[in-house]
């Protein structure tokens, strides 16, 4: 392993489809510090998340990297400050998550009684309902947790937990990759690329599902033929899906 | 292993396919999640390997950052999809 980077600033996911997303992946694009790719490619991942397993009104993602824990992606101030008062406190759900590896769950905050200096905290900024499920990393290297956070109490059963175990388990994989060739500035290329091609699909997936209304498995499989039968790769094809938003003719 | 509709002899024809083109299975996960998939590179290796089925949807999705490498290398697309008639590779 490389030396441990200096913590960035996280990434800011207000809105998971919108301008700050795209400025988030633009630097990637440009980055070769692989840390910051990955660390884009995790808030990616944070985004898609708290955009479709749904029950959260917030999600960041928590990394322990040179033995200190660090947000690299919150989707708002207040989420920022729900991992923050953890760190500050020493405790809470997304710290027993990291240092566990197991799902961490708390369905009422006002009853819990496993955090007692960071459950008023996070009374304090609304929040009820938490899950935090851990992002696995190679031995000795960064790992950490997917947080999702509910005003409401009870926001999370067994569709958010194996949605969020899905993505967990893709950032676990990103560090993992990054692990191989931590050095390599081509890895750090080949991230950013495959993370802007996915972007792109899935916001033809996204077109695709709300002109058609089908799920997102179908529009997969429509946007996969229809790139076929035009002799184009998935990402050319895409990026004329999301290039020409309103020509329904495209979607054959 | 257990041969799916897509198998080709004892290999998985997107086994097959990912060692005709050299990939190391981090590599092919990388070009899968490029496209689109959502299963992690272990599970992708547990498909090629035959210690899962994958969907059809998956399999496709395998296929498609198979045959895109291909592409790049100015070869046919050879992996089929789900639908496509067998033929060989």
């Amino acid at each position: 392993m490389s030396p441990e980077p200096e913590p960035s600033a996280p990434v800011s996911l207000d809105d998971p489809d919108g301008d700050q997303l795209v400025s988030a992946l633009a630097l990637a694009g440009s980055a070769t510090a692989l840390t910051s790719v990955v660390d884009a490619a995790l808030g990616f991942l944070a985004a898609l998340a708290f955009a479709t397993i749904g029950g959260a009104d917030g999600a960041s993602i928590t990394l322990l990297r040179g033995g200190a824990f660090g947000t690299v992606a919150a989707t708002d101030e207040t989420i920022l400050r729900m991992d923050a008062h953890q760190y500050a406190t020493g405790e809470g759900p997304c710290l027993d998550a990291s240092n566990t590896h197991h799902w961490i769950q708390t369905d009422r905050l006002a009853t819990e009684g496993r955090w007692p200096a960071f459950g008023p905290r996070a009374m304090e900024e609304g929040i009820s309902s938490i899950l935090s499920t851990p992002i696995l990393g190679p031995a000795g290297g960064p790992h950490g947790a997917l947080n999702l956070y509910s005003r409401c109490e009870a926001s999370f059963a067994e569709h958010q937990r194996a949605g969020a175990a899905t993505y967990a388990a893709q950032g676990s994989e990103t560090l993992a990759l990054a692990a191989l060739e931590v050095t390599d500035d081509q890895l750090a290329h080949r991230i950013a690329g495959s993370l802007a091609a996915r972007r792109t699909i899935a916001q033809a997936q996204g077109v695709i599902m709300a002109r058609r209304h089908v799920p997102q498995e179908v529009a997969a499989a429509m946007l996969q033929r229809s790139a076929r039968a035009g002799e184009l790769t998935l990402l050319e094809y895409a990026t004329g899906v999301t290039a020409s938003m309103g020509n329904t003719e495209l979607i054959g | 292993m257990r041969p799916g509709p897509w198998a080709h002899g004892d290999l998985d024809v997107l086994e097959a396919a990912r060692q005709e083109l050299g990939l190391s299975f981090a590599e092919l996960w990388l070009r899968y999640f490029g496209v689109g998939g959502m299963s992690t590179a272990t599970e992708v290796e547990a498909v090629l390997c035959g210690a899962l089925v994958g969907s059809p949807s998956e399999r496709d999705t395998i296929a498609v950052a198979l045959n895109e490498n291909f592409a790049e290398l100015g070869r046919d697309h050879p992996v089929p999809y789900t639908g496509d008639e067998a033929r060989p590779t």
